[in-house]
């Protein structure tokens, strides 16, 4: 295996914390409002007072990033705690269960990853025709538990048959008790990996919806709807779309490298 | 073999008896009423509820689903709410659209990227092998809306090499035969080149990392004893013992093609399934929703399908495996 990588993993956990820290604070300090408009300022290059420009409206592109980067942030981290909720005891309970039981949970969960993903909660959020942050979450959570569900499924089924887990039931230990004990901690690990990785992508798939115009609505700024502001623009207002692309870049980037950095880890 | 083939085949069919099942009620039972949409204020309600009855709205949700697989079994998906057209000649004009874009745009991500995963193991460790890693994550990362605007602010705003949405040209029909390749090729590059791109580090890093374990495996060893080059032995005896991992992966990626191709085409102004289904999804056109999620999900089944069996055909430990 290559060597886990420690430098990247350093400096990915630093920009992401300046990431976070200044998506949470920057908007009380800069003291900027991300849906004033004014008029007179529409389309203004980067400059030292407006540090990305400014939008069609003269609203200020970096505090609609920052205010952005709060929503995509929420949901992102929601929605992964919910499919999470879902996935892990779906994956105990079908590891853990009967052969055909398991066979029945498991065509579950091919069933669900058949449709691709993004699709699916496209189509949904687009029938339901509520783009509220709340049912966003619920959707994107409720159409991503299938690749935890499995990996939780596959851990449990091989850690069960494993001579310590044998021996703990031969003394008598109750299944509650070795579940709680043995099984939950060596999943930790990998649901961790699979969390993080998640986190980006569910990053990726808001800001897709947002920009298609089915997640976040206008006027509150979320970076897949900004981009969507700069797309007719893209030579004279570049900046309206570039910005808050490349904090999706960069965050999404810092996040796989720290996913990478402790599955590596874990191997070694 | 055979038994193996047939297992595959049957739990493929169930699944897409389950799909019949999963789509139709998904869409179905999701809040929301499409005679809204086409509903107009100055109408009076009479109209709307004829819409519906037309529609078989009115009836109960098992009556229309009875409906919907009898016409399924005779190959009909209906009619579409929004412009009343058979779903089937939608479909027929879009899916072959949709394979123009996707099948090249496969062909490139699996070819380019089994070469670069081969450049990383045979230049293991060097400065080559880990730029390449560093940048098949970064273009991870992209989102590949935000990726194709890019390109098209590069190729088609600035430099004005290459057009920017459509398939082709207003000016196609009065084109010479050559005139029309070259013209519907470069109406291809940029949506293919975005789509080929933002996945290209899938197939590499799996074709590095699967090469990497095998590299230390024993009979790799034992060739190297024999004072094999390191080059045959990455040709001839570690790189068919990656085609494994490459077929799954590739199987395992159908859905994300989908998935990508449903913005390209959007933002191409691409007219493929993809754009299709986004436009129905805003218009609650049940009939078409229904359809292509349905089709795109029989799609990504038999990709895997197609996955297991070759997976089977190159490694005989799979289906033997299977029968322990």
């Amino acid at each position: 295996m290559i060597k886990a990588n420690n430098k990247s993993f350093k400096i990915s956990v630093m920009l992401l914390f300046i990431i976070i820290s200044s998506v949470l604070l920057g908007p009380l300090l800069l003291n900027m409002d991300p849906v004033s408009q004014s008029l007179q300022d529409a389309y203004k290059k980067p400059s030292k007072l407006h540090w990305f420009g400014t939008d069609k409206f003269g609203r200020d592109v970096l505090a609609r990033v920052l205010y952005g980067g709060r929503i995509s942030f929420l949901i992102a981290l929601m929605s992964v705690v919910l499919s999470m909720f879902i996935g892990i005891p779906y994956g105990l309970i079908s590891g853990y269960s009967g052969r055909k039981f398991d066979a029945v949970l498991s065509w579950f969960i091919n069933l669900f990853m058949a449709v691709p993903q993004f699709l699916l909660i496209l189509v949904v959020i687009a029938v339901i025709d509520d783009n509220s942050v709340f049912w966003i979450i619920l959707i994107i959570g409720l159409f991503s538990w299938m690749d935890v569900a499995r990996l939780v499924r596959n851990q449990a089924l091989s850690i069960k048959e494993r001579d310590f887990i044998l021996a703990e039931r031969v003394i008598g230990v109750s299944q509650l008790r070795i579940l709680m004990r043995h099984i939950l901690p060596n999943l930790i690990g990998p649901v961790v990996v699979s969390a993080t990785l998640m986190l980006g992508n569910v990053i990726l798939i808001e800001s897709a919806l947002s920009f298609i115009g089915l997640g976040i609505q206008p006027p509150t700024p979320s970076w897949g709807n900004i981009i969507n502001d700069g797309r007719h623009v893209l030579i004279d207002g570049w900046w309206i779309s570039v910005f808050p692309g490349a904090a999706i870049i960069l965050t999404v980037l810092c996040i796989n490298f720290i996913g990478e950095y402790i599955q590596e880890k874990q191997v070694v | 073999m055979r038994s193996y083939i047939i297992k595959k085949i049957v739990s493929g069919l169930l699944l897409i008896i389950g799909l019949v099942l999963f789509t139709f009620f998904l869409v179905r039972l999701s809040p929301g009423n499409p005679s809204a949409i086409g509903y107009d204020p100055l109408k009076s309600p009479q109209s709307m509820s004829r819409l519906e009855k037309a529609w078989g709205l009115d009836q109960p949700v098992h009556t229309q689903f009875y409906a919907w697989v009898n016409s399924l079994l005779h190959g009909d998906f209906g009619r579409s709410y929004a412009n009343h057209k058979p779903v089937t000649e939608l479909l027929k004009q879009t899916i072959p659209n949709t394979l123009l874009l996707t099948v090249p745009a496969l062909v490139i991500q699996v070819v380019v990227g089994i070469l670069l995963g081969l450049i990383q193991v045979i230049r293991h460790n060097s400065w080559l092998d880990r730029f390449i890693s560093s940048f098949t994550l970064f273009i991870y990362a992209i989102p590949a809306f935000w990726l194709a605007l890019m390109l098209i602010m590069l190729f088609s705003q600035k430099f004005g090499w290459l057009p920017s949405s459509q398939m082709i040209s207003f000016s196609y029909d009065s084109m010479s035969v050559w005139q029309k390749i070259a013209d519907r090729s470069a109406h291809l590059l940029l949506p293919v080149l975005t789509m080929s791109l933002a996945s290209i580090g899938i197939t590499s890093r799996y074709i590095r990392n699967g090469l990497v374990d095998i590299m230390d495996k024993t009979y790799i060893t034992a060739a190297r004893a024999r004072g094999l080059s390191k080059k045959r032995i990455i040709f001839k005896h570690a790189l068919r013992n990656t085609l494994v991992p490459v077929i799954t992966v590739t199987g395992q990626y159908f859905p994300m093609l989908i998935s990508s191709s449903i913005v390209i085409e959007l933002i191409f102004s691409w007219p493929g399934m993809g754009r299709l289904v986004v436009l129905s999804s805003f218009a609650r056109d049940y009939p078409v929703i229904i359809a292509c999620t349905f089709l795109m999900a029989v799609f990504v089944v038999f990709g895997t399908l197609l996955a297991d069996i070759l997976n089977a055909i190159v490694d005989p430990r799979i289906r033997l495996q299977e029968k322990i």
